[in-house]
């Protein structure tokens, strides 16, 4: 049986920062001018930026939020995430939580 | 690293010799018409009458002796009431635990007929299994297996499969280190005497990601392409590699010429 890469202990210690994801994402948007929609991660690219799929249709360059590094939840071509994009540069998010 | 005694190495070729046993049964039972959850419970009665126990049953939930994992299923699929059908390939993956050491293996298999790329996808991926065990010797790096691996399946113009990796084995079923199809010669942590390791290439006809159904199991390649996987369980020691999980207990048993 195989192991899955990504799992295990990066994973586990993961937990405490997304209760927190989570809790915020009840709330309404933090910071004015961004929009968080949903998306899937197509591809990893240089400098821990993503390819994001958004369920609405286009691609965008996405890098990830500074408190999910914080927390080392690793991002991997397919998992669902939470994008935060600014209204002043729609080609461009931010990934504030893995699904 | 946990690096395993000469005795201890001989407990995991007890190990081993169940589980080849118990993947040896579901061989002889491979036929059109024979459902997986048939060929689980063949496995399941050899490793129980055998005084072992499965190792998959129960691994974070896995429900089942065996992975079954058909076509363009790469690995973990769950045995079911589906038959086997001519052209089909599966791949069948098998674990034990007996007297506190684990074995893991794997192989896939064609029934009947299929096409001529699969056969050369199977006969690849059987192929990097040995040139990934021959690199497996003290002093070598790790990167060094996964290098091996990678060349023999990259020059067929084949896929390797990213998200899965091997792993070393013990006392535990899964232990570090995690070990890579894919890699730079040269990197990685030196192998030394003692270290066992589940070394098992996936591979893909083309390039794809492996995704994982909601069962949490099930992981077929995106696109759909065909896959196979191989595993043995192998020990580095001062004579070289020793494939726990062959045939022949003895240094490299089974060659290249054996097939699927």
């Amino acid at each position: 049986m195989a192991r899955r890469r990504g799992g295990g202990r990066g994973g586990r210690r993961s937990n405490a920062g997304r209760g927190r994801a989570e809790n915020r994402q009840k709330g309404t948007e933090t910071t004015q001018d961004m929009v968080r929609t949903e998306g899937v991660v197509l591809e990893a690219r240089p400098n821990t930026t993503f390819l994001v799929q958004l369920d609405a249709g286009p691609e965008i360059l996405a890098h990830v939020g500074g408190k999910m590094r914080r927390h080392y939840i690793r991002i991997l071509p397919g998992d669902r995430v939470v994008v935060e994009i600014s209204t002043y540069d729609p080609e461009k998010g931010r990934i504030v939580y893995r699904k | 690293m946990i690096l395993k005694r000469p005795g201890e190495i001989d407990a995991m070729v007890d190990a081993a010799r169940v589980n080849r046993a118990a993947l040896e049964a579901v061989e002889a039972h491979l036929a059109p018409g024979v459902t997986t959850a048939e060929l689980n419970d063949v496995a399941e009665d050899v490793i129980l009458r055998s005084g072992g126990s499965p190792a998959f049953k129960g691994y974070r939930g896995f429900p089942a002796t065996l992975c079954t994992s058909l076509n363009e299923v790469v690995v973990h699929g769950i045995p079911d009431d589906r038959p086997l059908q001519e052209g089909d390939t599966v791949s069948i993956d098998v674990g034990t635990f007996y007297k506190g050491y684990a074995a893991d293996m794997a192989k896939t298999y064609a029934i009947g007929a299929i096409p001529d790329d699969v056969q050369r996808l199977l006969e690849t991926t059987e192929r990097s299994l040995y040139a990934g065990i021959e690199r497996a010797t003290p002093g070598n790096r790790l990167g060094d297996v996964s290098a091996a691996i990678q060349d023999v399946v990259e020059q067929e113009g084949f896929w390797v499969v990213r998200e899965f990796v091997g792993h070393g084995i013990g006392r535990t079923f899964h232990e570090p280190p995690d070990v890579p199809n894919f890699g730079r010669a040269g990197t990685g942590p030196v192998l030394r005497p003692g270290l066992v390791l589940a070394i098992e290439p996936m591979v893909a006809t083309s390039r794809t990601s492996v995704v994982v159904l909601d069962d949490g199991w099930t992981a077929p390649t995106e696109t759909g392409v065909p896959s196979a996987h191989f595993e043995h369980t192998v020990a580095v020691t001062e004579d070289g590699p020793r494939i726990l999980t062959a045939k022949e207990t003895t240094s490299i048993g089974e060659g290249v010429a054996h097939g699927a």
